[in-house]
Parts: structure tokens; sequence; C-alpha cells
């Protein structure tokens, strides 16, 4: 069943390379495997809820446990509703003459690998086919950042190419030092989730620290903790829209699973647990400060995004530092809200892009007349990324902050109220100078294809039930996870 | 001569036998120029009847000259003397046991005493050899004392012993890659001490471009010969060093000892000779990077020794990746595109030789694979498409295939990096010499962690230095390709850790990571050559300037 989530984004990306001629039939083809990957992703989470029992597929390729459940839905899902996006988006572009109409076939194939990729990972068996599936949503999603062929975006790509490559071979060095410690040493092991997770005797707990940190760091490049995240703004800002939203809003989950994985397997071990957690809020705080106050002085609005990304990232990392029940259990409602919250900024944000013609801040106001029904959430949506209802973020973040209380770290705590409302202030101020107030002069009147429409509203309602309702299923879903990780 | 002969004699003796030969070295340097440059050149015992000439002249002084000129060469050559008896030459243990600081900085009596004698005559092409003279003392010091360091940790600081003191035989020592890394990086330094080129020319005749003979061209007659003499007679002293620490005899037979010394230093001579012919004097600017490059190779041999399987473990796969971390340091000062990609090549006939070895030696199929797929894609496939990248016509995708000759050239035009605005920095963002400053102190940084990590070989340090130096590379070098060679140098660290380690990683995960490689390679060219089509370079400090104001 597990191949079943993979294989259609796999073969709808080569037919979509294959009907460049025919871009609506590249278009379907996306979609459709899109919807597969989403409808079985979700088909075998719900199964696995009803009966939580890890299992292995697919001549021991893949694997099924909370963690990767909870990753794999949720990347289908998000992804769903952004293909559809996708559509509008592009074929509104491909109006303006910014985009070639026979690149389309190219686009979705890239997009469709690009999904893939990003499905493999938390399906893998092992920690190196992990790491490949990880290796290759870098490169799936180079040329999707480079795709507007200008000379910012073409060195945005190379940027993002260059530091996550190196970012995930150190993180491969880590995981032979991880392995090299951990396993036996004569097993020849493919460094499978069971026998990692197996108890050991006799680990060497130096040669383990040191692992995590080469892992921590070459995947929190990915993730974009500072100060490795140098490449972030520009990759996210300089990509379409919809790719955007998918590398926000999605692969730096899958990059997080990374650590999310490493961090299980040092759970057996308090020491280890007491370093990995320093090292964690380090980047975390890091991450936070730097996201929260670069963010108040972009002019482009994706840029502002982009960072807002960094800010929430480091949040999220930072519970996962916080440790304990409550302080992961908040990191992963808040990876999922992000996750929900964040591509629906993106998506907003490139209508009102669209509408105006332009990404810079200070030129967009009075979006509320030409779009409303994207503008007006926007305003919502923005804040609702620095952590507000009626969005899961504030949940977590409020969660994150009991966490932090709890567990004596007031300083933290102090910095995280600070920080998100710093956020709060700036992405308020910014989204109601957008949507608020009199248009330009001179802009033409805009009517968002529906397509791009719909998709957002469903994600939006979606999102809001998330947050306000907090679905049962999601919970308990998530508290299999803390347990997973935690071990028990 | 017998055993029984006095100390002071044979002391004596050892003078005598550096100072009668050291012309004949010199004179051997000269002929083997000579002919090397299709010149019948002067006599082999030429220098021996310049002296002559030279202590028969009247001597001629400035008038501006004070006591220092006149007792500069003689404090000179009685400081060479005196340093001559320090070497176990003549015999095992050496007359005038002090340790190798006290040695070299005998030396530096003479060059401190002729530079100010240079000064003293009042000519302004003195004070211009003495100040740069100075400058090269200066920047040789800290690869001397790298050298020191190694012969600490071989147990030889307090007297000039043999390595063999430490208890290593001939045959390890022989053997030992990290002494032979010594070795080469104490010659660089002996070229620069004795002012050979590439350093110094010692041939010309344009005061202009002298260090050394710009000095002491106010001497003449008899003091001239006193200096020229000491010089001779510390090249051979300092070329004696490489045999006496290097490959030391337990014999005690004078005779033989002797023999052994003049033979190696003969062949030392020859060494030199050769490698002046074929070098260029460098700038004064690239000295630095030079000695710094000889200071990295002692701290090489340093750690490494340091750690203690500085002989021992796998001599054959210690030595290979000692050489590929020379190339991963010499990238550094490549200034073109396909010398770098050549480096490239070396590093990956390293790599296949050392899986083959463990092929061998372990017998298991997938090794065999490993080797197998090495091979062909980082010594064959991966080259060749970096060769041919240019050869691309722009906007296509299809790579041409290519006529085996036509493999190993490309579009000079295409490749050649820009380097007219930036000569002394060969294509990066900081200079090379401070690159390898950094490199020394990753390398460092990889034998800490190494240590602490514990109970592995020394493969560990150097493959976690081959890591390191690959992603100084990235960070420093300004094109975008270089950036991608970088990458792949760092890559091939990565991918000896296994062995390093040691781990079994399955061959399918060996086969999984290798082909990501491929496809990153791949998806990298193609990315290079969209921003070669559409911006027209591949400089990144050209790429900020073009790029739009966010």
């Amino acid at each position: 069943m597990l191949e079943l989530i993979i294989l259609p984004p796999i073969i709808s990306g080569i037919l979509a390379f294959l009907l460049s001629k025919h871009p609506r039939a590249a278009e379907l083809v996306a979609v459709a495997g899109a919807s597969l990957a989403a409808f079985f992703a979700l088909f075998v989470t719900w199964g696995f809820i009803q009966e939580p029992v890890p299992y292995v597929e697919s001549y021991g390729l893949l694997y099924l446990d909370s963690i990767s459940a909870l990753f794999t839905s949720l990347t289908a899902l998000v992804s769903f509703f952004v293909f559809i996006y996708s559509i509008g988006y592009l074929r509104h572009e491909v109006e303006e003459k910014t985009v070639d109409e026979s690149r389309l076939g190219t686009y979705y194939g890239l997009l469709s690998f690009f999904l893939a990729a990003m499905l493999v990972a938390p399906l893998a068996s092992n920690i190196v086919v992990m790491w490949a599936a990880i290796e290759a949503t870098t490169l799936a999603s180079v040329f999707l950042i480079s795709f507007y062929n200008t000379t910012s975006s073409i060195e945005a790509a190379w940027k993002f190419f260059i530091i996550n490559s190196v970012g995930i071979l150190l993180a491969l060095v880590g995981i032979m030092f991880l392995m090299y410690a951990v396993l036996p040493p004569d097993s020849a092991s493919w460094g499978d989730w069971p026998s990692l997770l197996a108890p050991h005797t006799g680990v060497n707990l130096f040669f383990m620290k040191i692992a995590f940190a080469f892992i921590l760091v070459g995947f929190g490049t990915k993730v974009g903790l500072v100060p490795l995240h140098v490449w972030l703004p520009d990759a996210h800002s300089q990509a379409p829209t919809p790719v955007s939203a998918l590398l926000s809003g999605v692969l730096l989950n899958i990059a997080f699973h990374g650590i999310v994985r490493a961090y299980q397997i040092l759970a057996p071990y308090p020491e280890l647990v007491s370093f990995a957690s320093s090292l964690l809020m380090v980047f975390g705080m890091l991450s936070l400060a730097v996201g929260a106050l670069r963010l108040y002085y972009q002019d482009n609005l994706k840029r502002m995004l982009a960072y807002s990304s960094v800010e929430n990232m480091g949040i999220i990392v930072l519970a996962f530092g916080l440790g304990g029940p409550i302080g992961i259990f908040a990191a992963l409602f808040h990876m999922v809200s992000h996750s929900l919250a964040k591509p629906l900024a993106f998506l907003s944000s490139g209508v009102i892009a669209l509408a105006f013609k332009t990404k810079e801040i200070r030129l967009i106001s009075g979006a509320a007349q030409m779009v409303p029904a994207v503008a007006i959430p926007f305003v919502f949506i923005a804040v609702g990324i620095s952590g507000s209802p009626p969005f899961g973020t504030f949940i977590s973040e409020v969660g994150i902050l009991a966490a932090s209380l709890s567990g004596g770290q007031y300083l933290v705590a102090l910095l995280l109220i600070i920080f998100t409302t710093v956020t709060f202030a700036s992405l308020l101020y910014r989204a109601s100078g957008m949507c608020f107030g009199k248009m330009p002069e001179g802009v033409e009147k805009f009517k968002p294809s529906l397509l791009m429409v719909v998709p957002f509203v469903a994600l939006l309602l979606l999102a809001v039930y998330f947050g306000l309702m907090v679905p049962e299923p999601l919970i308990r879903l998530i508290s299999m996870v803390v347990e997973e990780v935690i071990g028990g | 001569m017998a055993a029984d002969t006095t100390p002071a004699f044979l002391a004596f003796l050892q003078i005598i036998f550096i100072f009668g030969f050291s012309p004949f070295i010199v004179g051997l340097m000269r002929k083997v120029k000579a002919r090397l440059q299709g010149r019948s050149g002067s006599p082999i015992i030429q220098p021996y009847l310049d002296l002559a000439k030279l202590l028969s002249k009247g001597e001629s002084k400035s008038s501006t000259t004070s006591f220092i000129f006149v007792i500069a060469p003689i404090v000179g050559f009685v400081s060479v003397a005196i340093a001559s008896v320090m070497l176990p030459i003549l015999s095992p243990v050496s007359f005038l046991a002090v340790n190798i600081i006290v040695f070299a900085y005998l030396f530096s009596i003479g060059r401190f005493l002729t530079a100010l004698s240079g000064l003293d005559a009042g000519s302004s092409f003195g004070g211009l050899g003495s100040s740069r003279e100075m400058l090269y003392s200066v920047l040789i010091e800290p690869a001397l004392f790298a050298v020191v360091l190694f012969l600490a940790a071989s147990g030889g600081f307090n007297v000039i012993a043999p390595l063999a003191s430490g208890g290593m035989a001939w045959e390890a020592l022989a053997l030992s890659p990290a002494h032979w890394i010594a070795a080469l990086g104490l010659f660089i330094i002996i070229l620069a001490e004795t002012g050979r080129l590439p350093f110094d020319n010692p041939a010309t005749h344009l005061e202009l471009t002298m260090v050394h003979e710009a000095m002491i061209l106010e001497n003449s007659g008899p003091g001239l010969a006193f200096v020229e003499w000491a010089h001779a007679s510390k090249i051979f002293l300092l070329f004696a060093l490489i045999p006496i620490i290097f490959l030391p005899l337990s014999s005690p037979d004078p005779i033989m000892r002797s023999v052994f010394v003049l033979g190696v230093s003969l062949l030392l001579a020859m060494l030199t000779a050769v490698v002046e012919s074929i070098s260029v004097k460098v700038r004064l600017f690239k000295v630095g990077e030079l000695l710094m490059l000889a200071m990295l190779l002692a701290l090489l041999s340093f750690l490494t020794t340091l750690s203690g399987t500085g002989a021992g473990g796998a001599p054959v796969e210690t030595a290979l990746v000692f050489v590929m971390l020379l190339s991963s340091l010499y990238f550094v000062f490549s200034a073109t595109f396909n010398r770098s990609v050549e480096l490239y090549m070396i590093q990956s006939a390293c790599l296949v030789i050392i899986f083959a070895l463990s092929a061998l030696s372990e017998g298991a199929p997938d090794l065999y694979f490993r080797v197998g797929t090495t091979f062909i894609l980082k010594f064959l496939l991966i080259p060749v498409m970096l060769f041919n990248l240019f050869r691309v016509m722009p906007g296509e995708v299809k790579l041409l295939p290519t006529r085996f000759y036509n493999v190993f050239r490309a579009t000079k035009e295409d490749l050649r990096l820009n380097l007219d605005f930036d000569p002394l920095f060969t294509g990066s963002y900081v200079t090379p010499a401070r690159i390898l400053a950094y490199s020394g102190i990753l390398i460092v940084l990889a034998f800490l962690l190494s240590s602490i990590l514990g109970g592995t070989t020394i493969m560990l340090p150097l493959v976690l230095s081959l890591i390191l130096i690959g992603m100084l590379i990235i960070a420093v070098k300004t094109n975008l390709l270089l950036q991608l060679l970088g990458f792949l140098l760092m890559e091939n660290g990565v991918v000896l850790l296994p062995i390093a380690l040691p781990i079994q990683l399955p061959f399918v995960s060996d086969a999984v990571a290798l082909f990501d490689v491929v496809i990153l390679i791949i998806v990298a060219m193609l990315l290079a050559l969209k921003i070669r089509g559409t911006v027209g370079t591949l400089d990144t400090k050209e790429l900020d300037e073009l790029i739009e104001k966010r």
C-alpha cells in the first residue's frame, strides 16, 4: 500500500515531461498524481491511527510508523492544494508572458518529482535511503527555483544548491558516525530503524554527540536554522509562488524529519538528550531572533514570508529542544499548523502579487478592493503565521510557553514572548498596509481564476478547522509520535 | 680511521670535510643547471678556483663601512664552522650535542651580520637585499618551527638525533608517508633558507632581482671568499640534514657515514638543480604562500606522528590519503579549470586504488562493485563531463560525444578564469596564503576531534581534513565550477569515511549515494550552463554585481 503513495507522483512526473507539447494534459497528470498520493497517504494514516502498529513493506524499502504517518500525510495533503493552485497561477503567468507555455511540462514534471522525493523521505525504511531522498528533494527543486531564468533566481538557485548539498553531505558524515556508534561492529545493516532503535550496550556517547551535532548542522542547513539560513530568503522569494509554498510549508518539515529521527535514536540516553536539547535550543533561539528581527525590514513580500519561515522553524526547533512530552507535542503541533498556514500565506500573497504586478510591499495597497476573497483572509493569515487564533499556531505557541515555564527556562519564555510579539506587530502592520487603504494609480482590474481561489479557500477552511476544533485523530497521531520519539 | 681516534680530532676532521666538499656541491649544482640549459658550463671545480682567486686578491671597501663590514664575513664563517660539528656526520653521536634551534640560529647570526654589512656599505642595493633577506627569514621561521615540532614529536628535539633513535627501523621510515611529507616540507624550507630558485636566483646579475646577492655586492677579496665559502658550507650542512634525520645510518664507521652523507647531498644538489631549472622565481608576495605550504606539510607530519600511528596501520592507504590531501591543498593554487579537474582525477585514482586494496584484502563482492563504480564514475565519466562542459551548444542539453584525444582538451577561451583584476587571488576571495592558513587550522581541528573520539586509525583525521578542506574551498572560491569541484573533493572525503571508521555500508546504500552524487553533478553542470548562458559569467563576484537590487 505504501508504494501507492510514492508511485503516482513519480509516474505523473515522467508523463508530465513527456507531455511538454500538451500543457493542459501535463497539468491534469500532475494534479492526478498529487491527488492519488494525498488520498493514499490519508487512507494509510487513518488506518494507522486505528491500529498503530509500525510495519515494513515493499521489499523492505518502505516503512510506516507514527512519525512517517504524520509527515507523509501532512506533505501530501498540503501539496494537493498547492498543485491545484499552481495550475491557475501558472496559467496567469503564461497570459502575462512571464513564462512560456512550452515550459509547463518541465515545471509539472519537476514539481511531481519534488513531491515524490518529499514523500519517500519519511517513508524510507533505513536512514541512508532517507538521506538520499532528502538529497533528491534538493536536486528536484533547483530548477524550480531558477524557473523564471532571471539573474536573481539563478543565483538563488545556485546558492540553494551548493549550501544545501554541503549541508546534506555533512549530515551524511553524521549518519555514518551514528551508525558506527550505535551498530555492532560486524553488522552489515543498512541502518534501518528497528536495528538503530534497538537497545544497545557499550555505545560510545561522545561519538553519538558528534554524530548528532553533524546531523543537526547538516539537516539544519536545509531547515533554515540560523546561521545556515543564508540561502532561504533568496530561494523562497525567487521561486514561483506555488513552489515557495511547498518549500516553506513542506520541505522544511521534511528536513526537520531527519533531525527528529536522529533525536529519536538518542532519546534513551539522558546525557545525550540534554546535549541535544542545548544545541536545539541555541539554534532555535537564534533562528527565532534573526527571523523576527529581519522580518520588518524586508521590501519584498515573499522575502518577508521567508523570514517568517525561519522564525517558525526556530520556534519548532526550540520547542523540540525544551523537550519533554509537552515541548515535543507543541513542536509537532506548531509544525502542522505552520504547514497549513504558511502555504496559505504564500498562496494569497501570490494572488495579490499577480493582481498588482509587483512583489514590493510599499507598492501594494488596497488589495481588499481588488481581490477581497483573498486579501482579507491574508491579514488574518499573516498574523496567524506569527501565532494568533484562529490558527493552530496560537495553541502551539502557548504550549511552548507552558513547556518553557514549567521547565524553568524563564529567559527562553521571555524571549519567545518578545520575538513573537515583534513578528506579530510587523506582519500585522505590513499586511494591513497592503490590504486596506486606497489602491495605487493605474492598476488594472484583476480577476483571479477559480483554480487559485478554490484551493485557497479550501485550505483556509481546513486550517481554521484544525486550529479551532483540533480534531481528535490529529491529537492522537501527534501523541503517538511524541511517545515514539521519547521512547515509551 | 680506527675507532679510538679522539673525538676532538674527528670534529676537526668534520669541519674540514664540510668546508672541503661544499664548493664541490655548489659546482655540481651549477654544472647540472648549465647542462639542463644546453650549455657546457664551467667545470665542477670552478668554485675552488674562484675561492683561491678571491683569497689572493686585495680588498676594496667603501669609505662608509665600519667594523661590522670587517667582522661579518669572519663571524659568518666561524658560525657555520661551529654548526658543522653539531651534526652527527662522521660519528653516530654529534660532537656538540645541542638542539636544532641552536643549529638553525647559528646561521641566523651570520645572516644578521651580513644584512647589517649590506647596509653598512651605504649603497641602496645593499639595503634592498638586506630587507628582503630579513623578510625571507621571518617567513621561514614558522615553517622551520613546524619542522622542529615534527622532530620533537618523533623524539629528536634536544639533540639533532636521527629519527632512528625513536626506535624505528630503516624500512619503516622509508615507508612512512608522514616522514616523506616532512622531508618534502624541509626541502622547501632548505630551498628558501639557502636562497635558491624559486625563492631567489643565485645566478642573477640584475641587482633589482637580487635578494641574497645584493647584500654582498660590496664585499670583495678575502671577505667575499669567506662569505661565499660559508654560504656553500651552509648549503652542504642543510642538505646533510636530510639524510641524517630521515635516512640514518647506525654504523659508527666514519668513512662509510661520510660517503653516505656526501652521496645523498650530491643527489639533493642535483635535485635542487633540476628544481631550479624548472621553476620561475616567485613574486615576493607568493613566497609566503610557498612557505605556508611547507609549514602545512610539516604540521601534517607532526600531527600524524603525534597521534602515534605515523608509520603503523596501512601505509599504502595512508600514503594515498596523504596524496589526496596534498592535491586538495594544491587546489588552492590552481588557477585554471583544467588543472583543477586534473587534480580531481588524481584524487579519484587514489580512491580507486584504496578501494581496490580493501576489496583485495576482504574479498567481498560488493567491494569490487564499489571499485568498478568509482572508477567508471569518478575517474572517467565525471572528468569527461567536466572537461567537455563548454562544448555543449548554449541552450541545448545534448553532450556531444568526443573522440578520445579530444577528451582532455576544452576550449581555452571558455575555461580561462578571469584573473585580470586579481592576479594574487587565483580565483578566490582571499589570498592563497590565507586559505592555506585556514586549512592548517582545519587540519588541527580534524586531528583534535579524532583524538577525542579515539580508538580509530590514522585515516580518520586525514579523511576529516579532506572533508573540511573541501568545505573551505567551496567557501573561498569565486568561480561556480571551482565551487562544484570543491564539493566533489569534500564528497571524496565522505566516501572514505566508511573505511576510516570502519563501518560496513552495504553496497546498495553505496550505490544509492553514488547515484545521487552523479545526478547532483549533472544538475550542477546544467545549472552552470544555464547561468553562463543567461548571465554570461560564472564568477560569483560578477554575479553579485549583476543582481538587481532587492
